[in-house]
């Protein structure tokens, strides 16, 4: 009878991790023209062709940039306190997560809210004011394990008063969420703040395993499904509306310009043909909006809509109010 | 819940070799936090699925799209031709409440007033949405503006479907100038009366005990009327008001009395985007105090007879209440 196999060393499973995930963005940016060009191979490749790299890859970073918080900050809070729950710390670092929270310097988390701070919607801010709150009383728990006052200022003096202040601050939009219906909003800016409550010290050692390094587990299968939604949602060219001599009349064709030479004009029209139209043939061109990517919810926070970021709320928008004839797919001068 | 006990009091299940002066957590509170982490596990949850599986309403671009309206060169509206002051076709020009309705409306749906096509239809039509154009051919509108009440009949009827209703009136009954009071349907029992086919006035007349024929046009009444082949005409005030302002010795307009508000409402057909879409407008009207569209055409078609009709009514000078219809929209585009 042989020896049974032993499992790989935490070493050999971190170095496939760092091999595999620098593929995941690679991934991401060609199922992106796979998906643009409605799972046709010649399109696709038509596609690789001409669209930038450097384009996609800052499309990529711009729909994705929130996300970097998100997973350094998760990791951090339930690293942290699979940490502080644990019998003994060594049984606790045999947990790839727990290593990780361990060894996170606290720069990292400072940047990582700062950047959350910044590119999180407004809806999602409760939630990153629930994972600071929640590390800073388990990274209390895991430093002065030995001093009550510290304990009971960190992890319980300052979250209900976080509590109380951002639940008074986010009133008006809650009142809002539950008049117009909007039922996840109002438990967005509400529930946040009240759970970090709960979320500053160790749980029973018994669950504590379950209750952290699993969710991690199934976090980490369901994440890339989530950013690769989103940013399959994003748009990585264009809409424009050409107006196109036919005849003595003018056609209208909208889509997304794919590449302009000297001959013609490339476009991918909504059904995913492409098409190639002689220059001389182009009788006037415009940008169209994209309005799919208007706000789903209609609730604000004193002035500040909760799907807007603090990025997005402080800097200038283009206000579109009057759509282009054009980008309804009527030519500009209707006679 | 930083309020933990010392080591001495240790529960059974904490740490094997802790620090001398370690605070041992409380169990109670350990519970406490357990069951917080697993409300936030639960909401991260769903949250997740809302955010990124429901994506919230559709946005005015898609419902274009859902309602064919994308590319349309021309929208085909359905109105009447011979009911001034609400619609009226005349030395080629379109004029009226209704109309302005319809400018307003299409205007809103993104068509420039060249790219809207006005067809008379005949009331029996208007839920087949089949109106005639100038060579008598009958063409099929993309919607029906055309003084249409509102029922719970019509709304059972195949391919019928109302947006909010964008006018109040009632029925009233004009008849030739000497003619004896009329102050209800009774007074006219057992005499002949003209009406609208299909009309809702037709069968409130019926049931009070009067003879009514019907015509596919109101003018065909009035002719009627004139020759002496009816006592009176009954129908929507709305409609009657404009015979009544423009030959105002000729008739007398009489209020009847009945508590029956017709409201009147755009028919879209099987449409469900489209209907979306007119509400939306209508919406906007109302409460946008900065449109003043709706009021303007109030004003200059019913407001103007006010006055020679008095006492009988004419329509509510308010614009119906409408519910917000759910659209994605900019903060910008609220009102």
């Amino acid at each position: 009878m042989t020896d049974p196999v032993p499992a790989p060393t935490r070493r050999i499973q971190t170095n496939w991790l760092f091999a595999v995930l620098p593929a995941f963005p690679l991934v991401l940016l060609v199922l992106r023209l796979w998906y643009l060009s409605r799972q046709d191979l010649p399109t696709m490749l038509l596609l690789v062709q001409y669209v930038s790299p450097l384009g996609m890859i800052s499309a990529l970073f711009i729909t994705l940039l929130w996300a970097v918080p998100a997973v350094v900050l998760v990791l951090r809070c339930l690293g942290g306190l699979l940490l502080i729950s644990a019998r003994d710390q060594s049984q606790a670092t045999r947990s790839l997560l727990a290593v990780t929270a361990l060894r996170m310097p606290d720069w990292v988390v400072v940047l990582a809210v700062v950047l959350g701070g910044i590119t999180w919607q407004l809806r999602f801010l409760p939630v990153l004011v629930l994972l600071l709150i929640s590390i800073m009383g388990v990274t209390a728990w895991q430093r002065h394990p030995d001093d009550r006052l510290v304990l009971r200022i960190v992890a319980f003096g300052v979250p209900v008063a976080t509590a109380v202040v951002v639940l008074l601050w986010m009133m008006p939009g809650v009142v809002a969420a539950f008049r117009r219906g909007e039922i996840a909003t109002a438990l967005l800016l509400t529930m946040p703040p009240l759970l970090a409550i709960g979320l500053t010290g160790p749980v029973p050692v018994r669950y504590a395993r379950l209750a952290t390094h699993w969710p991690a587990v199934i976090a980490a299968l369901i994440a890339p499904f989530v950013v690769g939604v989103v940013f399959l949602r994003a748009p990585i060219l264009p809409t424009s509306a050409l107006e196109i001599t036919a005849g003595k009349s003018l056609d209208v064709l909208r889509g997304q310009v794919i590449s302009v030479d000297d001959m013609e004009t490339t476009i991918l029209d909504r059904e995913g043909q492409v098409h190639f139209v002689p220059n001389g043939n182009v009788h006037s061109r415009t940008i169209c909006p994209e309005t799919a990517q208007a706000p789903a919810s209609a609730v604000e926070v004193r002035g500040w809509p909760v799907e807007d970021s603090v990025l997005e709320w402080v800097a200038p928008t283009k206000r579109t109010t009057t759509a282009d004839p054009r980008c309804l797919g009527r030519p500009l001068n209707p006679g | 819940m930083a309020d933990e006990q010392d080591q001495g009091a240790a529960a059974p299940e904490t740490t094997a070799e802790p620090a001398a002066d370690r605070i041992i957590p409380r169990r109670d509170a350990m519970a406490l936090r357990l069951v917080a982490l697993a409300v936030t596990l639960v909401l991260a949850i769903g949250i997740a699925f809302v955010v990124v599986v429901l994506t919230g309403p559709p946005s005015v671009d898609e419902l274009r799209e859902q309602a064919g309206l994308d590319g349309k060169r021309e929208l085909l509206i359905g109105v009447k031709d011979d009911q001034p002051g609400v619609a009226e076709y005349a030395n080629g020009v379109w004029k009226g409440f209704d109309i302005q309705i319809a400018y307003m409306i299409a205007e809103d749906l993104g068509f420039r007033r060249d790219e809207i096509r006005f067809l008379s239809i005949e009331s029996e039509d208007r839920a087949r949405m089949q109106a005639v154009d100038s060579d008598r051919n009958r063409v099929g509108v993309d919607m029906v503006i055309a003084s249409f009440s509102i029922t719970a009949d019509r709304k059972a009827m195949a391919g019928v479907r109302f947006s909010a209703p964008y006018l109040y009136t009632e029925q009233s009954v004009i008849t030739l100038k000497g003619h004896s009071q009329v102050s209800t349907l009774e007074d006219l029992r057992g005499k002949p009366v003209c009406s609208l086919a299909a009309s809702t006035s037709a069968s409130a007349a019926s049931r009070a005990g009067l003879v009514v024929s019907s015509r596919k046009k109101i003018s065909e009444c009035f002719d009627a009327l004139n020759k002496g082949d009816f006592d009176a005409i009954t129908t929507d005030a709305a409609i009657l008001a404009g015979y009544k302002a423009r030959y105002p010795d000729k008739y007398d307009h009489w209020d009847i009395g009945l508590d029956a508000t017709e409201a009147w409402g755009v028919n879209v057909g099987e449409n469900p985007a489209l209907e979306t879409l007119v509400n939306l407008s209508l919406y906007r009207s109302r409460e946008d105090p900065h449109d003043n569209r709706w009021e303007e055409a109030f004003d200059s078609n019913f407001k103007t007879e006010e006055e020679i009709n008095k006492p009988a009514p004419i329509a509510v000078d308010q614009q119906p209440a409408v519910k917000e219809p759910k659209v994605r929209q900019w903060p910008w585009e609220r009102v």
